[in-house]
């Protein structure tokens, strides 16, 4: 398994590396053009378009990594290995996941990279202080429930959202679809989006409801929290395992 | 790969053919040990399967001997080489009778024409 | 040494949509053996040997490796030359010798660095810096350092310059073993067919012929590329 965390990080750093460091460079750079009035607003302005961008690019690499890597010519090599579909497929999710944890980093050093001109303050100070937020949200983390489930649920959010895409790329391999793939994969995926609301909207909406009557506020945020989760969680076993199984008993490459 | 093989015909009787040759050339001598199968595969670019079945028809016509642990040997007697020869000779005897046949002459001329050379 | 069936179909159906690529094929192929498949193109060639493989599991009938159905085991007793490039252009030799030795138990690394050595194919080498031939000759020896019950080559001599097949084709001599298995799939026929055992004709997805290669020639008193020909008369 290590093994193949290994490839799939070799096979993909070349391409994520790229986009960081180009997104870091214009951060560093554009940090010289911060504090002049008009062009602060400008290069602001910028600066979100290539935080959008980099969100953008890392999304689309990847499916584009899972694409090539499993029913490109690629598939030839990893769909042949000795290995179980469970091993190869759970590889994937880890290092697609790993990449967005670090583009999130990237993300936050690029930024504070490019606003250190406007720190009127010791840069060491703000280091501190940022560590200090951190600190506290870490104890927050492991006291407080409900800032628990709301982190669990972004982490979670991720995998869910790396392993619809990944089901969504799989789908489109079989016999049903040889033809136009990209077309039926982005309808699966908007038509899959539509029932997923569909179907978790009365969990979620009658929590809702339900805290509208309580008072509390803490109510209110653990209510939606505790069946997102469960949502969540239901979300990745479920498009985890059809994946997989489209994997061992319908592709067609 | 230099042997260059008809591949019209079987390939093992061609092997056994050119064994036979170096028999008779002595190129390989009674008491010599008969490279392995997996060499004499590389060397003629051959199945090794096919160089299997050539060895074995070998031994069978008695013109090589197999040690369990050793290998093969060549166990050619001077009667089997003579023999051998005659085969071959009658062989080309026949086929140079065809091709005069083919030049229309006769096998009377053909006969005067070896005692004039 | 007992010859083992490795590879055996019984009854297999493929259809793509309403084309019919395998017509109730039917074949089994044994361990110490180099199998011949040869066929023009699009005659199911490639299909027979997807399926081997297990990248195409839509189909009917029974396909056994080494007795079993297909799964993890099979993929691990199976070394496959497809053909195709699976590399990445920037890589190096070295890295595609790494990514095997950490894949594959049963690879050999010093085989294959001897090999790459012999083929003058050194592992600073960039694949996009390689040409068709060679990159041919590097994906062969990869495949061939693995010690594998069941060798599928698909094509392996394709796009390889004639002085090239004879390496190619003295590596996979070289590589013979009693208790393993070449299937060997292409259509350049008349430089390689005293390499084979066996022959097996593909024609438009059915099997024709399935037969020892020196019985063939016996029979017919033709070369196996001569019996290809007329086989395959347009």
């Amino acid at each position: 398994m290590v093994k193949l965390l290994k490839y799939d990080f070799t096979q993909s750093y070349r391409a994520y590396g790229f986009i960081f460091s180009v997104f870091l460079v214009i951060c560093f750079f554009s940090s010289f053009l911060m504090g002049s009035g008009l062009l602060d607003i400008i290069v602001r302005g910028i600066i979100t378009t290539f935080v959008v961008t980099l969100l953008v690019l890392v999304v689309t690499n990847v499916i584009k990594f899972y694409n090539s890597s499993m029913f490109s010519d690629s598939g030839y090599l990893t769909l042949t290995l000795p290995v179980s579909t469970h091993k190869i497929v759970l590889s994937k999710i880890f290092t697609s996941a790993l990449w967005y944890v670090i583009a999130l980093f990237v993300l936050l050093l690029g930024t504070f990279i490019s606003f250190i001109p406007l720190f009127e303050q010791n840069i060491m100070y703000i280091i501190s202080v940022a560590f200090e937020t951190i600190g506290k949200l870490i104890h927050l983390f492991f006291t407080d429930y409900n800032v628990t489930l709301f982190v669990l649920n972004i982490v979670l959010g991720l995998f869910v959202f790396v392993i619809k895409i990944f089901f969504v790329i799989t789908a489109v391999q079989t016999k049903y679809t040889r033809k136009n793939k990209m077309a039926f994969g982005i309808l699966l995926y908007v038509l899959l989006e539509f029932l997923i609301s569909f179907v978790t909207s009365p969990f979620l909406e009658t929590s809702f409801i339900g805290s509208i009557v309580a008072s509390d506020n803490f109510m209110l945020v653990s209510d939606i929290l505790v069946p997102t989760f469960f949502i969540n969680i239901i979300c990745i076993i479920l498009f985890y395992f059809l994946t997989v199984y489209i994997i061992d008993n319908m592709i067609e490459i | 790969m230099t042997f260059s093989f008809n591949d019209k015909f079987p390939i093992y009787m061609q092997i056994i053919d050119d064994i036979k040759a170096q028999l008779i050339s002595e190129k390989l001598k009674t008491g010599d040990q008969v490279d392995s199968v997996r060499n004499l595969a590389l060397f003629y670019g051959v199945n090794p399967n096919t160089i299997q079945k050539a060895l074995s028809e070998l031994e069978k016509e008695g013109l090589m001997k197999s040690e369990s642990t050793s290998g093969r040997f060549i166990n050619a007697s001077k009667e089997k080489i003579d023999e051998i020869k005659d085969i071959v000779a009658k062989e080309k005897v026949s086929k140079f009778l065809n091709e005069m046949e083919g030049l229309g002459i006769s096998k009377d001329k053909a006969v005067l024409m070896i005692m004039e050379e | 040494m007992e010859e083992k069936v490795l590879i055996e179909f019984k009854n297999v159906n493929k259809k793509y949509g309403k084309k019919v690529a395998l017509n109730n094929v039917n074949f089994s192929v044994s361990s110490g053996r180099i199998v011949g498949l040869l066929g023009p193109n699009g005659a199911g060639k490639t299909t027979i040997i997807k399926l081997i493989n297990g990248l195409l599991k839509d189909y009917t009938g029974e396909i056994l490796i080494d007795g079993e159905k297909h799964g993890v085991k099979s993929k691990g007793i199976i070394s496959y030359l497809p053909d195709v490039d699976y590399f990445q252009s920037w890589m190096k030799i070295k890295d595609t010798l790494s990514i095997f030795e950490d894949l594959y138990e049963d690879f050999d690394v010093e085989k294959a660095m001897n090999l790459m050595y012999k083929m003058n194919l050194s592992p600073n080498m960039r694949v996009k810096e390689l040409s068709k031939g060679m990159k041919e000759k590097m994906r062969l020896i990869l495949v061939m350092s693995r010690n594998a019950k069941i060798y599928i080559l698909d094509e392996p001599i394709g796009g390889v310059d004639p002085a090239s097949r004879e390496v190619v084709l003295d590596t996979i001599l070289n590589n013979y073993s009693p208790e393993s298995l070449v299937l060997f799939s292409t259509h350049l026929i008349s430089d390689i067919e005293r390499v084979f055992d066996q022959v097996i004709f593909v024609k438009e997805g059915e099997i024709i012929l399935h037969k020892d290669a020196e019985e063939l020639r016996l029979e017919r008193n033709k070369s196996i590329d001569e019996i290809f020909r007329e086989e395959f008369k347009w």
